[in-house]
């Protein structure tokens, strides 16, 4: 007879094997901390040094910090979690009064700017971004789908087209990340007859990856790989984007402005009194009522949360969408010196610029072209 | 054997995934969580519905059109531009059109309470609308003294009946004071069936809630209003009272007509939401039990006093409520 407490992938789903390398289980999180009961031993006896102890109990916390999950309990990062927690928290707080938004939009705003900083520094690869955009999207959804479409005011067409621009945003961005820039690609380029590419001498390898590099090659620090023709590294997404998912990444962009945006309408023009501009298009017009009830207000705020958004992104869009009509990328934009920055590039040099039309081709046909 | 088990758990977990995904779209897209989608009367089959006064022998002036289209805004957004002239509407805001005999007579009945400046926009607003209709009317504002909870249905009950008592009328309109209508399309007459007047309403993103709304402009006729036995007289607070009167409508055999929603739009003005009252909406079921002892037939026990005074613009009736003997045992 096998003593299952000996094998260790025989976890139940509240079960983990802990830091210190023992069987533990979820529902015992409060009981038997050792580093607590040091802690408050050196605290009560006026012992020195109950920094490090201290530092030792929230290590233990984060530790004991599960979800269940199938094969043992998965430990959820703080930077996880965070997003999860703020963001909702701030919808509510923001739900109190007019005042009240305006502190958890800017509060928000500061935060994010603060985390950026330290995040970058400590963590570059951190989950934080791209969880606060999943949860954002999915609070607006949830709060979309409950409280707003039950004031019964939303038709099912309407509903139908937010549904389906959605699954799009989100397939798109599936897609944008889950693309991998292989070599593979680049080496069937070189094969199709491409093979000027070899002996080009701005080929040569990357000092990290010890791999090749193709011209416009850009090693990121954050992904610790070369991506091809690099425009930037999406915090918001957690990827970089290369000319390998660039097609993805428009479209991602324009089906999120869009999704955002009409979210943003829908939601606003239910909680607000609406004016008719032409046809069946609505706008908001008078928002005061909005804070009598906290219901409407929880709705306003995540209107607004969403309009905000939607600017980001249509900025974010208009910005690669100049780029990649220049023909140059984020990452040559970045390196670009002032006197062409002033003119929005158009009097740079740009060697692998095709045209306009030609540009926006092989982008949308998903043509990688290395030389002119 | 173990092939088996794998296929099977395989199916099982796409059987569960698909079964998921069916619950998920089927909540997404569930029709009672939308706006309803309505039936209405087509543009061009509106004035076969409209049921007209009948002109008298012998006639010395000619019959009025329908409407003015002239007048009509062209951008169809937003209020009308409408005005009219004091002097031509006889006092307790009556009016009928000068150079022709107008083709619908109605009594507009609005029950009202501490909304002064809704009351001043609306009347301003709606004689000008009804002249470019060229409609004969009478406008009524039923006041409810400050004492008991707003009865809409009994204040509509009581109009009626003190507007039947002046003259003969066919058709009564049940009007909302915040309510203003966008279109010169919206005929203030009736139709054959009960009509629902303000099927689109600015503050419902011009969607209509749900099919059974029967709630802010309702017109009908008055044999129509007679056989239904009124409104009913229980609903004390906001809510529940359009609702019966839907089931009253439907319990006598009848159905509800509309107008395209382009047709019927409203404008609301502005004023904060009141929920409603949770005790209204419970009496829902039993509307069949009560319809023919609750109504115009029995809403006199609800009154004390009740008065009227006539201004130029309209005539007001001031209503004093009381709660009749054996309200209580109503609501068990």
């Amino acid at each position: 007879m096998v003593n299952s407490s000996r094998v260790p992938n025989a976890l139940c789903c509240c079960e983990y094997i802990d830091k210190d390398g023992r069987r533990n289980h979820i529902l015992a999180c409060c009981c038997n901390c050792v580093e607590l009961d040091k802690a408050f031993d050196s605290f009560c006896c006026c012992r020195r040094g109950g920094h490090p102890g201290c530092d030792r109990v929230i290590l233990a916390m984060l530790d004991r910090m599960r979800v269940p999950w199938l094969g043992g309990a998965k430990l959820i990062s703080c930077d996880i979690l965070l997003p999860m927690l703020l963001l909702p928290s701030l919808f509510a707080f923001g739900a109190i009064n007019f005042p009240c938004t305006v502190v958890a939009f800017l509060s928000m705003l500061l935060l994010v700017l603060q985390l950026h900083r330290t995040y970058f520094r400590s963590i570059p690869n951190s989950k934080f971004f791209c969880t606060w955009t999943y949860t954002s999207f999915a609070l607006i959804f949830l709060i979309y789908e409950f409280l707003v479409v039950p004031f019964l005011e939303i038709t099912i067409q309407e509903n139908l087209i937010f549904i389906v621009v959605s699954i799009m945003s989100i397939l798109s961005l599936y897609k944008v990340q889950t693309l991998r820039n292989s070599q593979a690609s680049f080496l069937n380029d070189v094969e199709k007859g491409d093979s000027s590419l070899l002996n080009s001498k701005a080929s040569n390898t990357c000092s990290v990856c010890t791999t090749y590099m193709t011209p416009r090659m850009v090693h990121c620090s954050t992904c610790q790989k070369c991506v091809p023709k690099r425009e930037l590294h999406c915090l918001w997404f957690g990827c970089c984007i290369g000319s390998h998912n660039l097609f993805w990444f428009i479209i991602c962009l324009v089906s999120l402005s869009v999704s955002l945006l009409y979210s943003s309408n829908l939601i606003l023009t239910t909680v607000c009194r609406p004016y008719q501009v032409v046809g069946s298009l609505l706008l908001p017009e008078d928002c005061s009522e909005v804070y009598y009830e906290f219901r409407f207000a929880l709705c306003f705020v995540s209107g607004l949360y969403s309009l905000m958004m939607s600017v980001l992104s249509v900025f974010a869009l208009l910005r690669q969408c100049w780029l990649v009509s220049l023909g140059i990328t984020g990452n040559e934009w970045r390196t670009m010196p002032l006197s062409h920055l002033l003119r929005f590039g158009i009097t740079a040099h740009r060697p692998y610029s095709h045209g306009l039309l030609k540009n926006w081709y092989y982008v949308l046909t998903r043509q990688n072209v290395y030389s002119k | 054997m173990v092939i088996l088990h794998t296929k099977f758990a395989g199916f099982t977990r796409t059987l569960l995934v698909a079964f998921l995904i069916f619950v998920v779209v089927v909540f997404l897209f569930h029709p009672g969580r939308f706006a309803a989608s309505y039936d209405f009367i087509d543009k061009s089959d509106i004035f076969r519905h409209l049921v007209t006064v009948p002109p008298p022998e012998n006639i010395t002036k000619p019959l009025c059109p329908m409407i003015s289209y002239s007048k009509n805004s062209s951008h169809g957004s937003y209020l009308l531009d409408l005005n009219f002239k004091e002097s031509e509407i006889s006092s307790g805001g009556r009016w009928e059109p000068a150079n022709c005999i107008a083709q619908h007579k109605i009594a507009l009945i609005i029950p009202y309470r501490n909304r002064k400046k809704h009351l001043s926009t609306f009347i301003d607003y709606i004689h000008g609308f009804l002249q470019s209709q060229f409609i004969e009317y009478s406008i009524y504002v039923v006041e409810q003294s400050p004492k008991l909870a707003f009865n809409r249905g009994l204040l509509f009950n009581i109009g009626y009946t003190w507007a039947l008592q002046q003259e003969q009328i066919p058709c009564f309109i049940f009007h909302d004071v915040d309510l203003l209508p966008e279109s010169l399309e919206n005929i203030y007459a009736c139709t054959d069936m009960p009509r629902h007047m303000s099927s689109s309403v600015n503050t419902f993103r011009y969607n209509l809630p749900y099919g059974t709304l029967f709630g802010g402009v309702v017109a009908m006729l008055q044999a129509q209003f007679q056989m239904i036995n009124g409104f009913p007289n229980r609903y004390f607070g906001w809510g529940g009272e359009d609702d019966d009167l839907f089931m009253r409508v439907i319990n006598k055999g009848m159905s509800i007509a509309r107008f395209a929603p382009d047709i019927s739009r409203y404008y609301m003005l502005p004023h904060i939401k009141e929920s409603s009252t949770a005790e209204n909406t419970q009496q829902l079921q039993y509307v069949s039990d009560y319809q023919d002892r609750d109504g115009l037939n029995d809403y006199i026990r609800y009154c004390s006093v009740i008065k009227d005074k006539l201004f130029p613009l309209y005539t007001l009736i001031t209503a004093d409520l009381q709660l009749p003997v054996g309200y209580e045992k109503l609501n068990q």
